[in-house]
């Protein structure tokens, strides 16, 4: 049991932080979504660069090939520097490129990979459907075989980005009389293949990076089938094992980042009645509460990193993790309402993140498997209980 | 970094957890006298194990391990609901071997002398410094000699004898005897500022620990029942309601015991960064405790109600341990007020 770095390490950490604080973009993210896309591959561009994109992903694919220590070095003085999050660069980096690499061919590998770290393409993930949420084995966009290609027919329901997207990862139901695990394939499709059709949809943040996409007799190649047709699902339960302890870092990190920010609201900010908001009992009670909680968070990311290690195997903390830090930032967004006071409506000003933050962490206890999904799988999986 | 038990440390945990499984077992107290839970001679074996020293230097008399392996150790006590006097013992060695007080700290170590354990009554603040004074909550006094006072100033320890007894309480924990003690302007045998030893701090590590070992035991528990009892033709663990009551515990647990292996290091390495990790750990441990145990009567129905199973021990003493080195709204207070670590 030790927290301990070798010299070795602590030489890396040097060499990250000081080339993040000479290259990290000094502006902020721009809201608007196109902009935004130009923002993100441009950043993705100077990371290629300066040695730094892909830094899970293997040496023979582009990738830094970094050690789990690496990583978590990285991870943390990128979250410190507070340097841009992944945004639209999520899916290829963390879903579509390392599926590709764990079940593609030579020749996708060759196709795909390399415009990912290089800043050129945006990935977006097409699984779930209006009758296929939580209950995903249950999609239904057809695909027929038809010489070479595959005739896709269906429809898809928050795909993230998919209008700023250039590729995407769709699963499609190439057999319809296995069983429903059984007759899924995991395949690559072009964002500007003709047949579809793209709607965005307002979430309650405000933000339009929803969509529905359509798909009207779209032809793709059968060889964009990554792992074999109808073994879809295996592929996409591939991608669990890249989400090793270390994929948390960043958003344990951002949670801890805004619970110190909130802390440093509330010994500055009045209530109506003119004490400052630390000193109301019932705002320390949860402030203190929460700040523990988040402390804890990086104690587990910890041991769930130091399991990976030790087993090579993602453990019970993937689930733990989501479902604990989602949820807690949750209720540090609802209790910065309670600082903020009658500033909570103004979303123009000084404070409105407070308010955008609590509108957009309803997204985190939904996407990625919600919160009850979570519960089951800990208690199934992780504890035994029965189905 | 590696934030888990190293085989050695396993082993430690292991052999602990063998030990008290055979000679302590939690049922044993559905049948048998719930008190004394460990009488003069089964401290003597547990002292002979090293159980007592284990954190302490060899220079001072220890067995040289650190308060990592002191806390695996209590986490495998709390599970078997082992008296929290112990952690007065493992203070008590080390106050005393701190101060130079060597056969004091030799007999402490090897079981010859008992050391009970005790909180200030909330009602009537007390100091404690080389005197002490004012009233104490004394768990297991019974046959103690001496008694471990702390607060977040200091660690006194105090010969049971110059103390005068006030009464013979009632304990809501059937294992533990309760009694209330005065001092007054009692010369202490020996004091500790926290500048100089953390021992208030390392206390709350280990009650901490205890309080994880309730959280585990009862989610164990817990989840043991909801695979055995069927209602309604099924296991009531596959009952949403239920499974969904054993995954928050189950949280609960990993986060509590990733807290103490990183408080166990930071408290030890990062002087800066103890404060805030050894409050966050008391105050998570804590409500992990109180709401695993809580939760475990509800599933455990109407049995959980009663004292024909062991939950309601957990329940009791869970309250026990909050009232020991620091409740959890003293430790969130601590907790909004500490710096930032580096
Ligand atoms: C911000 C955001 C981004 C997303 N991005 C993408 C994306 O890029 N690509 C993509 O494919 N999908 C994406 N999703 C979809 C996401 O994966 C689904 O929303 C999620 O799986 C839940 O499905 P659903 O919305 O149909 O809800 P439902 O499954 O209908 O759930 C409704 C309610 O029922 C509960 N429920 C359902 N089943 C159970 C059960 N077995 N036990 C207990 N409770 C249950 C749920 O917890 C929830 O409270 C995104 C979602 C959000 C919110």
């Amino acid at each position: 049991m030790n927290l301990d770095f070798t010299e070795e390490q602590e030489q890396f950490r040097e060499r990250v932080r000081d080339w993040l604080e000479e290259n990290k973009p000094q502006e902020s993210r721009p809201e608007d979504s196109a902009e935004g896309r130009a923002f993100d591959l441009a950043w993705q561009k100077t990371l290629y660069k300066g040695g730094w994109a892909g830094i899970n992903w293997p040496q023979e694919y582009g990738g830094q090939g970094f050690d789990t220590f690496q990583q978590l070095i990285f991870l943390m003085e990128y979250a410190k520097s507070r340097a841009p999050g992944d945004h639209y660069r999520f899916n290829g980096l963390n879903l579509a490129g390392p599926t590709i690499i764990a079940c593609g061919d030579e020749q996708q590998k060759q196709t795909y990979l390399p415009p990912i770290l290089k800043g050129d393409v945006i990935w977006c993930q097409g699984f779930s459907e209006p009758g296929a949420g939580s209950d995903l084995a249950s999609l239904k966009t057809r695909a027929v075989i038809d010489g070479d290609d595959m005739i896709v027919t269906g429809s898809k329901i928050w795909t993230s980005w998919a209008r700023f997207a250039d590729w995407q990862q769709l699963l499609v139901r190439t057999d319809p009389d296995a069983p429903k695990h059984k007759g899924i394939s995991w395949v690559i499709n072009r964002m500007d293949n003709p047949g579809m059709e793209i709607r965005p949809i307002h979430d309650m943040a405000g933000g339009t990076d929803l969509h529905e996409v359509f798909y009207d007799e779209v032809r793709i190649p059968v060889k964009n089938i990554v792992g074999g047709i109808n073994n879809g699902w295996k592929v996409s339960m591939a991608q669990l094992s890249f989400e090793r302890g270390t994929a948390f870092m960043p958003s344990q990190i951002e949670t801890w980042n805004r619970m110190e920010d909130l802390l440093h609201l509330a010994n500055q900010t009045r209530l109506e009645d003119g004490r400052l908001a630390i000193e109301d009992d019932h705002i320390a009670y949860q402030l203190a509460k929460m700040r523990a909680e988040t402390r804890s968070l990086l104690a587990m990311t910890l041991m769930g990193i130091s399991r990976n290690e030790r087993t090579g195997m993602p453990g019970p903390e993937g689930s733990m993790l989501k479902l604990f830090q989602s949820e807690l930032y949750k209720r540090i967004s609802i209790l910065s309402l309670q600082i903020v006071g009658a500033e909570r409506s103004r979303l123009s000003g000084m404070a409105s993140e407070w308010p955008k933050m609590f509108l957009g962490s309803f997204a985190n206890t939904l996407g990625g498997g919600t919160s009850e999904v979570m519960r089951n799988i800990i208690g199934e999986r992780h504890l035994g209980l029965p189905k | 970094m590696d934030l888990l038990p190293t085989e050695e440390q396993q082993q430690i945990l292991d052999t602990a957890s063998n030990y008290l499984g055979n000679e302590f077992p939690v049922q044993a107290l559905l049948t048998t006298a719930q008190r004394p839970r460990l009488n003069h001679d089964q401290l003597k074996q547990l002292a002979g194990m090293g159980w007592i020293g284990i954190g302490l230097p060899d220079t001072l008399g220890g067995v040289g391990y650190g308060l990592s392996e002191e806390a695996l150790l209590f986490a495998e006590l709390g599970r078997y609901l082992m008296p929290p006097s112990l952690v007065g013992s493992v203070l008590a060695a080390r106050t005393a071997a701190v101060r130079g007080h060597d056969d004091l700290a030799h007999a402490i170590l090897d079981g010859t002398l008992r050391v009970a354990i005790a909180t200030q009554q909330s009602s009537a603040p007390a100091t404690i410094s080389p005197t002490v004074t004012g009233n104490f909550l004394v768990f297991e006094a019974e046959g103690a000699d001496y008694i471990m006072l702390t607060d977040d100033g200091g660690a006194a320890l105090v010969a049971l004898s110059d103390l005068q007894q006030v009464s013979q309480e009632r304990c809501m924990d059937p294992t533990l005897d309760l009694t209330c003690w005065r001092g007054d302007n009692t010369t202490t045998t020996c004091f500790v500022t926290a500048d100089q030893d953390a021992i208030f701090l390392r206390g709350t590590v280990l009650i901490s620990a205890m309080l994880l070992g309730i959280a585990e035991a009862t989610l164990q528990r817990s989840v043991d029942y909801a695979q055995a009892r069927e209602q309604f033709g099924k296991p009531i663990g596959s009952f949403q309601s239920i499974k969904h009551y054993c995954a928050e515990m189950s949280i609960r647990c990993e986060c509590v015991r990733a807290m103490l292996y990183y408080a166990s290091i930071t408290l030890q390495q990062q002087p800066s960064a103890g404060p805030l990790d050894t409050s966050s750990l008391k105050a998570l441990a804590i409500d992990a405790a109180q709401e695993n145990a809580n939760t475990a009567v509800q599933i455990h129905g109407g049995m959980g109600y009663t004292q024909e199973m062991d939950i309601h021990l957990f329940v009791k003493r869970a309250q026990v341990l909050e009232s020991l080195f620091g409740s959890e709204r003293f430790h969130l207070r601590q907790v909004l007020s500490a710096a930032a670590p580096p």
